[in-house]
């Protein structure tokens, strides 16, 4: 197998896991949703690295795997990053699979249309609004638009950009597999028949689990903040996925991927 | 187990593991020898990273492991290496070619360096009022690096090349075991093995580094060199392996997969004896 492409956020990238690796320049957050990249030695990146779902995977398959060095995200900077890869230095044969996390999806940039002209904002009419004279404000409240409505309209957007974005890349020869961390994207997969196929739910303790956050709420060792399994009464605060966690998402991907393969080689032989 | 730190050439970094992938664009060198590095892609890169003998040995003991960028090199650029790694934190981008991690000293287990070929170090003497350097092969018929100025040191000295020679490899010898001394005194254990063996009889003179080496053991053979295992089986190297590449092999004499993963196995028997004391 050639490489594999991980896209996704932090939960892609192993935030929290050096946490598991007991080195003495280990420092402590101060609350679990601050990241100061400069109090994370190379070393300790190594060893997130070593253990995060992508190298799992990729070692499995003895390949190599690549993703963002940056940590967190969204899926548009997920495919803008995966996009230039291509520009010079990879070609599209280098790579299998993409492995698609899918993130917070509120965190991509929605559009919208005034006169025929498309716009793109990062803001979320949920919150408070900071720049009134926006007109993706006017844009809403002339559309009548509810959170309900705009929160559809969003994800519908999200899942269209999704599809097109692994429609291309199966083009050109990569498969695909989506997880997501949230459920709010999962209906709307469902109701798409190409993104459905690669959508891989995680298994564990013979059950199966349509995102990280709900096999989280099951199971509190698969965050690293509840994992008293490991680390005793006092574990990092961190609500990232824990070591385990990343093993069980491995195993489900292995496993699906593996059947991608067996089908794909019987029907081969089969014609 | 913490971090493991390998040092070596371009038969620790993998050079022509790739061949052994599926991947497009693999382009052989004209001669066994070379190294392009335009010819090798980054999608080559990483999949010899996955299949050289340091992952293999890193992934046995559930850890991390780093090796320098650049391909190639002597013990003069695999201790420059670890130089940068564990004292230039306070200079990121220093030199980078080698590599842009750094380490603390509490975050490594085990250095494990391969030796390469002894002449690719340099030689320095003091001549004409400057500390200077060269660099030549004893048997080579090539005119060596600032060749003029060293042969004008020797007739000052007194010395002969048979000398040189001699004093060479002394230097290379204490430097190894300064180095290895230094960094055991930091808490990280040392180990070395050899493609060559210019150094060996310096090594098996001396308990401090003879109990440091890594001989090669192969179906109950023993090699003290990566040299002498490819010389008696040719399937360890990649132009040889015929094996895996059929009639045709890739014009590369670096070790093959089935030697890299022969190399881990020694580390790995070498690192688990320790570990079961």
């Amino acid at each position: 197998m050639n490489g594999i492409a991980f896209l996704g956020c932090s939960f892609t990238w192993g935030q929290g896991l050096y946490y598991y690796s007991g080195l003495d320049t280990l420092k402590f957050p101060k609350d679990e949703y601050t990241f100061n990249q400069t109090e994370v030695t190379h070393a300790q990146i190594m060893y997130k690295d070593k253990f995060r779902f992508a190298r799992l995977v990729a070692d499995e398959f003895k390949t190599f795997e690549l993703g963002k060095n940056i940590n967190g995200g969204c899926e548009d900077h997920s495919f803008e990053y995966f996009d230039k890869l291509f520009i010079k230095n990879f070609c599209y044969e280098d790579f299998s699979y993409i492995i698609l996390q899918i993130s917070h999806i509120f965190r991509n940039s929605f559009t919208y249309e005034i006169d025929g002209k498309e716009y793109k904002t990062n803001l979320d009419p949920r919150h408070e609004r900071n720049e009134l004279d926006n007109s993706f404000y006017k844009w809403y409240d002339t559309n009548n638009m509810t959170e309900e409505t705009w929160k559809d309209m969003f994800i519908k957007q999200q899942v269209e950009k999704i599809h097109k974005k692994l429609k291309f890349y199966e083009s050109r020869g990569i498969k695909s597999k989506i997880i997501t961390w949230q459920e709010d994207v999962i209906p709307y997969i469902k109701n798409d028949l190409f993104l459905n196929e690669k959508f891989v739910t995680l298994e564990y303790d013979n059950k199966n689990f349509e995102s990280i956050s709900l096999l989280q709420k099951q199971y509190e060792n698969m965050t690293i903040k509840y994992d008293y399994d490991f680390f005793g009464e006092n574990p990092p605060l961190d609500h990232h996925p824990s070591k385990l966690c990343h093993k069980v998402i491995a195993n489900s991907l292995i496993k699906n991927i593996k059947k991608t393969e067996e089908h794909e080689h019987t029907s081969i032989h089969t014609i | 187990m913490k971090g493991l730190v390998f040092g070596g050439c371009s038969f620790t970094w993998g050079q022509g593991l790739y061949f052994y992938s599926n991947l497009p664009r693999l382009k052989e060198p004209e001669q066994a020898y070379a190294y392009h590095d335009h010819l090798v892609k980054k999608a080559h890169v990483l999949y010899k990273d996955c299949i050289r003998y340091p992952r293999l040995v890193a992934n046995h003991f559930d850890t991390y492991e780093t090796f320098k960028l650049a391909n190639g090199g002597s013990e003069d650029e695999t201790f420059q290496f670890l130089d940068v790694l564990f004292h230039k934190k306070d200079n990121p981008t220093f030199g980078s070619h080698l590599t842009l991690e750094r380490m603390d000293y509490s975050e490594a287990e085990y250095i494990i360096v391969q030796l390469s070929q002894l002449w690719r170090n340099k030689y320095y003497f003091e001549y004409d009022g400057y500390r200077q350097s060269s660099m030549l092969w004893p048997n080579s018929r090539d005119i060596g690096d600032n060749q003029e100025n060293l042969f004008s040191w020797l007739i000052d000295n007194n010395l002969t090349f048979e000398d040189w020679v001699i004093l060479h490899k002394d230097e290379q010898y204490k430097r190894l075991k300064k180095e290895f001394e230094f960094y055991e005194s930091k808490g990280i254990k040392c180990r070395f093995l050899a493609w060559e063996n210019d150094l060996l009889n310096h090594v098996f003179n001396d308990e401090f580094l003879k109990e440091r080496f890594i001989p090669l053991e192969y179906n109950g053979e023993k090699f003290n060199t990566i040299r002498e295992l490819q010389t008696t089986h040719k399937d360890m190297s990649i132009d040889g392996d015929h094996e895996y590449f059929g009639d045709k092999t890739p014009a590369d004499h670096h070790p093959s997969k089935k030697c890299h993963e022969l190399i881990a196995k020694n580390i790995i028997n070498r690192i688990n004896k320790e570990l079961s004391k």
